[in-house]
């Protein structure tokens, strides 16, 4: 039984530190992780601006940016297959924070530009949900300046 | 200014746990009333559409942090103070170090919801606040070590018991996981790509296994057997449980990358990991239940006690939902659908919040020094509270199961699960309804016990002071 509080600290302190050295150093240098079939276009100022939208206003709480192995070219969102081809660590290299997201209560967006390609589109979308998606529960986000519109549109469409 | 020091930094015998109740009760009552506020913004996703701060995407952070930290972790450090004192027969060696945490802890949480309702993220959950409210949240830790490593150093008692290891393994899990999880050695995130999500989901599952886990284990572990009146049902049970949650805790961090992006043999490690943790979390389930024994009679005359046995039967369920989606195939059906908000919430909110509450109601008489004001309405906060939740997490993992089936079907498109799911959210309501008006009622209850409970007997109090403890 432990009866020192010394020991338990030590026990604490060096399970959690091999914790963080397998699960967070490790991988680091893991080749997965750099891994990219396509090259990865840096984000436009414009681009780059709507990601700072997309972080603030927490959409990333629920919309993914990962396509799993098993759903790749499989999940439905609006046509049989247009989730898209599976994410790769590569095309993260450079985001911070990564954004992958844990919850899906609107679609996963990693490859959105490519079934939605229109700026207007995702502009009304934003500003009126319900009238360019029927059935969607995501609130409006008519508050937003146009500039913040038109720079989160222009980051929907680079997600390819 | 000596009195200035006095109020601000008290001396007196359970100062710091009082003033770390009465802090989460406050939260509690911001945290539910977000909570219910997410559910009508679905219902009426037009509903004050107009107001930044009060966007979905803020709120939900805002609920987040104030339900893990503003709440649970406040209730749950106000229980450490008021047990470490009584375990070690000596009083807390640093009650105005404790008391100097109070402020942090309570500055952090405030900075956190204007931070976060201003937009400031980190864009993780919950890891979201930023980089000043975990400086204060570091501060408020470093605090508690001094009060709580101390007062166990200097302890009167000859042995230490299980609830001691829990919490002092907490405390140095904690700021460790913060510190780690979010880089805080500088001000923004250090890390970037799958490793930054994967930093973010060692944060999540630290904070809830490590930190708010191991204290509630902790409470736990000094409440079942003091309130049913029966020993400790095992000592090498509570040593096994105490080291497989330390052994396979850090290690389980990953599980949210089962089949993204991240190395292969590192979601594998995760899946063990997760799996493993089925040992620790049924070792102390069964402890505590064996514990218990069959105090009904207690537990029928005892709101407190009620309390802890929905919180062990709901961490029993929840450790075995988590070994049971930690599996790959169970894990990829029901990956990023309501199940997952479901688990966090019977694990964070049934599990360890009815430790907290339990927690609440026994100490309150002791930390204030009149009896509780109200009884009955102590039985309406248990019901409506615990009816309330079962409704709640069923409408979520059934949700959770009706996406699993649409998405993994390939065969329609997404909007249908939405719609499919909604009339859910409208059950969701009135549950959630419940339970806010239950923490209302419980947060009267706890107000007027404050200011017009009956005082009691000195003969009464004497047999609950740490002296004599």
């Amino acid at each position: 039984m432990p009866q020192s509080l010394n020991r338990i600290v030590v026990t604490a302190v060096g399970l959690l530190v091999l914790g963080v050295l397998v699960t967070l150093v490790l991988p680091a240098g893991d080749e997965a992780l750099h891994r990219s079939s396509q090259e990865k276009k840096p984000l436009t100022a414009l681009e780059e601006r709507g990601r700072q939208v997309f972080l603030r206003e927490g959409c990333w709480a629920c919309h993914t940016e990962q396509v799993r192995a098993i759903e790749a070219g499989f999940a439905h969102i609006r046509q049989p297959g247009d989730i898209g081809a599976a994410s790769e660590g590569g095309e993260y290299a450079a985001r911070s924070p990564a954004l992958l997201g844990a919850r899906r209560r609107g679609p996963d967006l990693t490859r959105v530009g490519t079934r939605l390609s229109s700026k207007e589109w995702h502009v009304r979308h934003h500003q009126d949900p319900q009238a360019a998606s029927t059935g969607s529960i995501m609130q409006p986000y008519g508050y937003l300046s146009q500039a913040d519109l038109d720079a989160l549109a222009a980051y929907m469409l680079s997600l390819k | 200014m000596g009195s200035l020091v006095d109020w601000v930094a008290p001396q007196t015998e359970d100062s710091a746990a009082r003033r770390f109740l009465y802090s989460s009760v406050f939260w509690l009552l911001v945290g539910v009333l977000l909570g219910l506020t997410m559910v009508v913004k679905v219902l009426v996703p037009d509903l004050l559409g107009g107001v930044a701060w009060l966007s979905f995407g803020r709120i939900r952070q805002i609920h987040v942090d104030l339900g893990l930290f503003g709440f649970l972790s406040a209730a749950l450090l106000a229980a450490a103070c008021f047990v470490v004192p009584r375990l070690c027969r000596a009083p807390l060696a640093g009650e105005r170090a404790a008391n100097l945490a109070v402020w942090a802890w309570n500055a952090a949480a405030a900075l956190a919801v204007i931070t976060l309702a201003g937009g400031q993220t980190r864009g993780r959950e919950w890891g979201e606040a930023v980089w000043s409210v975990d400086l204060l949240r570091l501060a408020a830790f470093v605090l508690l070590w001094f009060a709580v490593f101390r007062t166990i150093r200097r302890r009167r008692s000859p042995e230490m018991y299980v609830t001691l290891w829990y919490l002092a393994a907490a405390l140095v899990w904690g700021p460790m996981v913060l510190f780690f999880g979010k880089g805080l050695w500088a001000p923004a995130t250090p890390y970037a790509g799958v490793v930054e999500a994967l930093a973010g989901w060692f944060t999540g599952h630290g904070m809830i296994t490590l930190w708010a886990g191991a204290l509630a284990l902790g409470v736990a572990y000094y409440l079942v057997p003091r309130l049913s009146g029966n020993p400790l049902y095992s000592v090498t049970l509570a040593a096994v449980g105490f080291y497989g949650l330390a052994l396979f805790g850090p290690f389980a961090g990953p599980l949210p990358s089962v089949g993204g992006p991240a190395p292969y043999w590192l979601q594998t490690v995760a899946v063990v990991a997760g799996v493993m943790l089925l040992i620790p979390g049924l070792s102390a389930a069964t402890n505590l239940w064996r514990t218990l024994g069959g105090a009904w009679d207690r537990v029928r005359a005892d709101v407190a006690l009620a309390f802890a046995v929905v919180g062990i039967l709901a961490y029993l369920l929840s450790v075995v939902q988590g070994a049971l989606a930690a599996l790959r195939v169970v894990h990829n059906f029901l990956a990023f659908t309501q199940w997952g908000a479901g688990q966090t919430m019977l694990t964070l909110g049934l599990a360890y919040g009815s430790f907290a509450l339990a927690a609440v109601y026994h100490m309150l008489p002791a930390v204030t020094g009149r009896r509780l004001y109200s009884e009955r309405l102590a039985w309406w906060h248990f019901w409506l509270s615990v009816l309330g939740w079962v409704v709640f997490l069923s409408l979520f993992w059934v949700a959770g199961l009706v996406e699993g089936v649409m998405w993994n079907a390939g065969a329609t498109p997404f909007i249908a699960s939405v719609k499919a799911t909604v009339p859910l959210w409208a059950g969701r309501l009135v549950a959630g309804t419940a339970i806010v008006t239950a923490q209302v009622l419980f947060a009267y209850n706890v107000y007027s016990t404050a200011v017009a409970g009956t005082t009691v007997p000195a003969a009464e109090r004497e047999r609950e002071a740490v002296a004599t403890a």
